[in-house]
């Protein structure tokens, strides 16, 4: 039944370690290693975190980019496997996530925090008012845009977690009627984490709870316009729907301005929102629905859609189905991914695991893994075994004869 | 370890291989499932650890050691 494939499975022999901070000094002593993985084959490399406090970002996206370049003749990058062994935090856990396909041993720890950067306060200068407040400002949107990447790489191990656990829905739904997928996918997910996971869960909470309607309200008024003639144009209807949202949101607050703050929540909401949107309209989750999404059906949607002979209006009906539990599951690991960068959390292996940032504990049966699918091979079929066997006895009679 | 190590690193150059990054193969990997299970994951997993299970015996995992590096 299972077969190893290796776009799944970590090699010693092509991989690279990493210990120790992220670093000029760290890239400077990989680089001609991935370089050379890359010469000999396009096989997987494997990138193992032994112990590393994380470091410069930038040295994180160097390695990142070096390891997943093309060769001259534009040959896919070789697929990244990563591996975390003991401990990976800030830039390291990352890097972990932004793996092909991301493990972690059991033990091992993982910490996300939002992004620290002294080196933009130049030393010789005294801090000022505007200066702090540029850097304050300089690093929400620098710690907003990481919680969106983090989100376009993972989201999609995300979503197999809500596959697997939508089975136990209907049993949540006993003793609380009335649940929506998502409300009975989060209390089956938490259930899950250990206590200290459960703290950045429910900081995701409180974050969902405020994009919920604002990403209704700039849903509703940019409807019906994937294709606008100007990027700008969609970049208009996003902030007048987020301008229209925040004094609707503080319309009982008489000393609400926008000068006083708002204007620096509407940038925030904005680069939020245009992430999302563009994330929407990606191929990403379409792709996800036609994919894995159908796992997600019940039998008799399933008998449904398998009634539609045309396969397009097959595709059509399938992503029409899948869609709708997905959009607010995408939305709330969106807010995960931003609560991420929120203070310091540190998770376990397998905290991580159920929080879409890894996609593998290792040596722990009991997870579900992508791997699986990859690795799944049908049992032959006990009927065609015996008949094969007599062909070849037959065969060799034959010959003997 | 170091024998794996070794003998992939004599099987690397002669064998180039394509584009590597997994999403094609991987959907017709959900498909070879689907097929099977439907949408019954559940199924699906206890089948794959059942088989996890009888892989523990030690002639097992010497050949998954074997197929890898094939």
């Amino acid at each position: 039944l299972i077969k190893p494939d290796q776009n799944y499975r970590p090699h010693p022999s092509r991989a690279v370690y990493i210990d120790g901070v992220l670093d000029d000094q760290l890239l400077s002593r990989i680089t001609p290693q991935i370089l050379k993985h890359q010469s000999q084959n396009r096989n997987p490399i494997t990138l193992y975190i032994l112990n590393s406090p994380g470091g410069n970002v930038g040295i994180m996206q160097d390695i990142l980019r070096l390891a997943q370049m093309p060769d001259q003749d534009a040959t896919n990058p070789c697929r990244l496997i990563t591996v975390v062994t003991t401990k990976a935090q800030s830039a390291a856990a990352d890097l972990l996530s932004s793996g092909d396909y991301a493990i972690a041993l059991p033990g091992s720890t993982l910490l996300y925090h939002g992004v620290r950067t002294p080196g933009l306060i130049p030393s010789l200068q005294p801090l000022t008012a505007e200066r702090t407040s540029l850097l304050a400002h300089i690093l929400r949107l620098t710690n907003d845009a990481y919680a969106m990447a983090l989100a376009r790489k993972a989201e999609q191990r995300f979503m197999l977690r809500f596959i697997l656990l939508r089975h136990g829905f209907q049993k949540v739904r006993e003793t609380s009627p009335g649940m929506s997928d998502l409300d009975c996918f989060l209390q089956l997910l938490s259930a899950n984490l250990s206590s200290g996971a459960r703290k950045v869960f429910k900081k995701a909470q409180e974050r969902y709870v405020r994009y919920q309607p604002l990403f209704a309200k700039v849903i509703s008024k940019t409807q019906g316009t994937r294709a606008p003639e100007r990027r700008a144009k969609m970049e208009a209807r996003i902030i007048k729907a987020i301008v229209d949202f925040e004094m609707t949101n503080s319309k009982n607050d008489p000393n609400w301005t926008f000068k006083d703050g708002g204007l620096t929540r509407l940038v925030e909401d904005f680069f939020l929102v245009s992430e999302y949107v563009e994330g929407e309209q990606s191929d990403r989750v379409r792709h996800w629905c036609l994919s894995l999404g159908k796992l997600s059906l019940t039998k008799e949607e399933l008998a449904e859609l398998n009634e539609i002979k045309d396969e397009n209006a097959r595709n059509e009906k399938l992503i029409e189905k899948v869609q709708p539990p997905v959009k607010p599951l995408v939305m709330f690991f969106v807010a995960l991914c931003h609560a991420l960068q929120e203070d310091d959390n540190e998770l376990t292996a397998t905290d991580s695991y159920w929080l879409g940032l890894i996609d593998e504990v290792m040596g722990n049966s009991s997870l579900l893994t992508p791997r699986w699918f990859a690795e799944y091979v049908e049992d032959p079929q006990p009927d065609t075994d015996e008949k094969e066997k007599d062909i070849n006895e037959g065969a060799a009679h034959a010959a003997g004869a | 370890m170091d024998n794996l190590a070794n003998d992939n690193e004599r099987e690397s150059p002669a064998q180039p291989k394509a584009a590597n990054t997994g999403d094609k193969e991987f959907d017709e990997a959900v498909e070879r499932v689907y097929r099977k299970y439907g949408s019954d994951l559940p199924a699906f997993v206890r089948d794959v650890q059942r088989d996890i299970q009888k892989s523990h015996s030690s002639s097992e995992v010497q050949r998954k050691v074997v197929r890898i590096n094939d």
